[in-house]
């Protein structure tokens, strides 16, 4: 067998047109411009990538350089199989893989299966499990002057009267759950017309109130569902699987895409955001069965619940009242919609509280 | 530089790379590292070079990546652990992530001159390798020093302002300064804004005068003045076409009878985004391909008995459009179409270069092989510092 290709000694960039000599018992020579010959088991074969040229490399520097990748591929064939060279995984099997039509397109499903499985399941899965194994300290460090920016930019001191927040201090401690796992349990009260009514748990174990949710409520059994909910939150860790969950596709991204040019950062952005959505949805969902779990041993009806939700979400749509309501939406249109809302629709919530 | 009267004979870069062929080893490069779980990206960054590398010839002789996976792998896991590390602490601890910040940005010169050492070494044509001289001292007076005269300057034009402010208070007590444009800073500020430029020259030059081909040094022969040339026609055009856009809008804009006064006024900013945005794509491309032709076409090889040069022929118009056709294609098809547009790149990039040489190729002499360490890259890549050129 001959191949023909370049030949260089390694010394300059001097080139020689040359047929490399393939002997049936594993020896390669060439006679021009010197003769030399090396059997095949000291030679380094260069992978075969699409139909880019081969290199050999032989010992004194030669190099031989070729573009005849397929008689290339039968020579390695016919000495591998007589026992003379070995080669390793990736040269034996990637490039049959990359050339194989039907292969290509199995890569091509299981890549898209997997992704979207790992952004759906699998990364939510390990930071969840991640989370609740690590140690308190790290869940209620993070952020740790979230409050101080939020005082400065949206909220301002609560104005309601005093006796009002002694006497809802002393419902939240009531509903503390026995073991806070270490959690620095708070309430706090604020004011903010730019917020509106809304709660919030802080990582920290600091739970906020804005003084007009405190408004929005009827009674003191919806505060406490509300501040159920919130516990909830805080006691499942929710920050800092927000956060493992975050800094782990951002390494996957990284390790896949490493290579890829920079033109792709829009596409890079996509799964972060399906990513972001179904989590808003799942802690909600968590926070909720937290909540509906200890309604009843508290001897709060889940009504009340429903009814200071289904309030809260009417206060929310007179403030946005560009946005049409949920009902003159198409079906498909809507489930689209709930998919990038951060919270699951309220309605879908609701059902799991009726049914009680 | 005078072409002609040196006697050049024109080499054209080649690049015979397909999409089609590209786009079987890309997906199996991912799903492959999906399947170990990152250990195969090692394997894939080098196929995917040596598949880009190999496809680009000069004179019938192809280029050769010549790093091996394992090496690539072991600095990319001690990368990606820093990166980790660095990732939680700066996400749970934002000061200390900024303190580590600053180390990294401390880092950044050492990092340059070793991924540049990396690259070039594991860069061979003809069985000759490329290398880049080591000289961290002056990656630092250069990458360094600029960035702490400009902090030393801001800082001293603050100290300035505060002392004038004071004088002036104790002179007239009920005149109000207050009002008064700080005078010091903005000077500062200008004053670093128009040295960009020229430490851009210094960086650039810097990297091409420490890579070699073999024994051959490259040299670089622009001044500082063809990249405040550069700079300077970007800003003028981009004046000129804002001000194009402005005036565009007022005009569309007092035809307005469809909105309502309150929603144009909210739609305003969406409408000036829209002018503004492919206007900065267009400055980007703009000073991309102009640098580009610039750093080619000054870039020379060898010794003035036997000396090369490059030329470049980008256009900006065909730039632009390549930029704007692939962000759409890789958006529409949800990222598949990534390695047609990284192949129609690299082609168009090397359909427009040319090797100029007195020469033939063959009087290259080799330098004896070092194996240098790819940790310097593979940091870089992990916390994404731009190295090169």
């Amino acid at each position: 067998m001959q191949i023909e290709g370049w030949l260089y000694d390694g010394a300059s960039s001097k080139r020689y047109p040359i047929y490399l000599n393939c002997s049936s018992d594993g020896i390669l020579s060439w006679d021009e411009p010197e003769a030399h010959s090396y059997p095949i088991g000291l030679l380094s074969f260069s992978s075969r990538i699409g139909n880019t040229p081969r290199f050999i490399d032989f010992p004194d520097q030669f190099k031989f350089e070729t573009s005849d990748n397929n008689t290339v591929d039968k020579l390695l064939k016919a000495y591998m199989y007589k026992g003379h060279v070995k080669l390793g995984l990736v040269d034996k099997w990637v490039h049959k893989i990359e050339s194989s039509k039907r292969l290509i397109i199995t890569s091509l499903s299981l890549v898209i299966v997997t992704c979207w499985l790992s952004i759906q399941y699998g990364i939510p899965y390990f930071s969840k499990q991640l989370a609740s194994a690590l140690p308190v300290e790290l869940a209620t460090s993070i952020g740790s002057g979230t409050l101080d920016i939020m005082d400065e930019s949206l909220m301002s001191p609560s104005q309601l009267p005093e006796v009002r927040t002694q006497a809802l201090q002393t419902v939240f401690q009531d509903l503390l759950p026995e073991d806070q796992n270490g959690f620095p349990f708070k309430l706090i009260f604020r004011k903010s017309e730019l917020v509106g009514a809304n709660a919030f748990a802080l990582p920290s174990g600091t739970i906020i109130f804005t003084d007009e949710m405190v408004e929005l409520a009827e009674n003191d059994n919806e505060l406490k569902t509300i501040m159920l909910h919130e516990i909830g939150h805080v006691i499942h860790r929710h920050s800092l699987r927000h956060v493992i969950q975050q800094s782990g596709l951002a390494l996957i991204v990284l390790l896949i895409t490493g290579d890829v040019s920079g033109s792709s950062a829009i596409i890079l952005a996509i799964p972060g955001l399906l990513l972001e959505a179904s989590y808003s949805q799942a802690i909600e969902f968590e926070a909720d069965t937290y909540a509906l779990t200890n309604l009843a041993k508290y001897n709060i009806a889940p009504k009340h619940f429903i009814d200071i939700m289904e309030r809260l979400e009417k206060s929310h749509q007179r403030d946005e009242k560009n946005e049409l309501p949920n009902t003159e939406l198409e079906d498909s249109e809507r489930s689209f919609k709930d998919y990038f809302s951060s919270h699951p629709p309220t309605q879908a919530r609701l059902e799991r509280f009726k049914s009680l | 530089m005078d072409f002609e009267a040196k006697a050049y004979t024109r080499k054209p870069f080649e690049f015979t790379g397909k999409a089609s062929e590209y786009f079987g080893i890309w997906i199996v490069n991912i799903i492959l590292t999906i399947l170990t779980l990152g250990i195969y990206s090692a394997w894939a960054k080098v196929r995917t070079n040596q598949y880009f590398y190999g496809n680009t010839q000069l004179d019938g002789s192809a280029f050769q990546y010549l790093a091996t996976p394992m090496q690539i792998l072991k600095s990319r896991i001690i990368a990606a652990i820093l990166f980790t590390i660095y990732y939680g602490i700066a996400n749970v601890y934002p000061i200390a992530g900024t303190g580590l910040l600053a180390i990294i940005l401390l880092l950044v010169p050492a990092i340059v001159v070793l991924s540049m050492s990396f690259r070039m070494r594991n860069t061979a044509y003809r069985n000759v390798t490329f290398g880049f001289k080591r000289d961290f001292k002056r990656a630092y007076l250069i990458f360094a020093g600029p960035v702490v005269a400009s902090i030393i300057i801001i800082a001293l034009s603050i100290f300035a302002e505060i002392q004038s402010a004071e004088m002036l208070n104790a002179e007239v007590m009920e005149e109000d300064t207050s009002g008064n444009a700080p005078f010091t800073i903005l000077a500062a500020i200008l004053l670093i804004f128009f040295a960009f430029p020229f430490w851009e020259f210094l960086q650039t030059q810097f990297i091409i005068n420490n890579a070699k081909y073999g024994t051959s040094e490259f040299k670089f022969e622009a001044t500082a003045g063809k990249f405040y040339k550069l700079y300077l026609s970007a800003f003028a055009i981009a004046i000129a076409v804002g001000a194009l856009v402005v005036f565009a809008i007022g005009f569309f804009s007092s035809f307005d009878f469809s909105l309502d006064m309150h929603e144009s006024a909210v739609m305003m900013p969406f409408i000036i985004a829209a002018g503004i945005f492919p206007l900065y794509l267009w400055m980007f491309t703009y000073i991309q391909t102009k640098k580009a032709n610039l750093i080619y076409n000054h870039a020379a090889l060898g010794t003035d008995s036997n000396n090369s040069a490059f030329e470049s022929r980008l256009t900006v118009t065909y730039m632009f459009y390549l930029y704007i056709t692939n962000t759409l294609a890789i958006t529409v098809s949800l990222g598949l179409l990534i390695p047609w547009t990284m192949i129609r790149m690299a082609r168009y990039r090397a359909q427009t270069i040319t090797f100029l040489t007195q020469t033939d190729l063959d009087a290259y002499v080799a330098d004896q092989k070092k194996q240098v360490s790819a940790m310097g890259e593979e940091f870089g890549d992990m916390f994404d510092i731009e190295v090169g050129i």
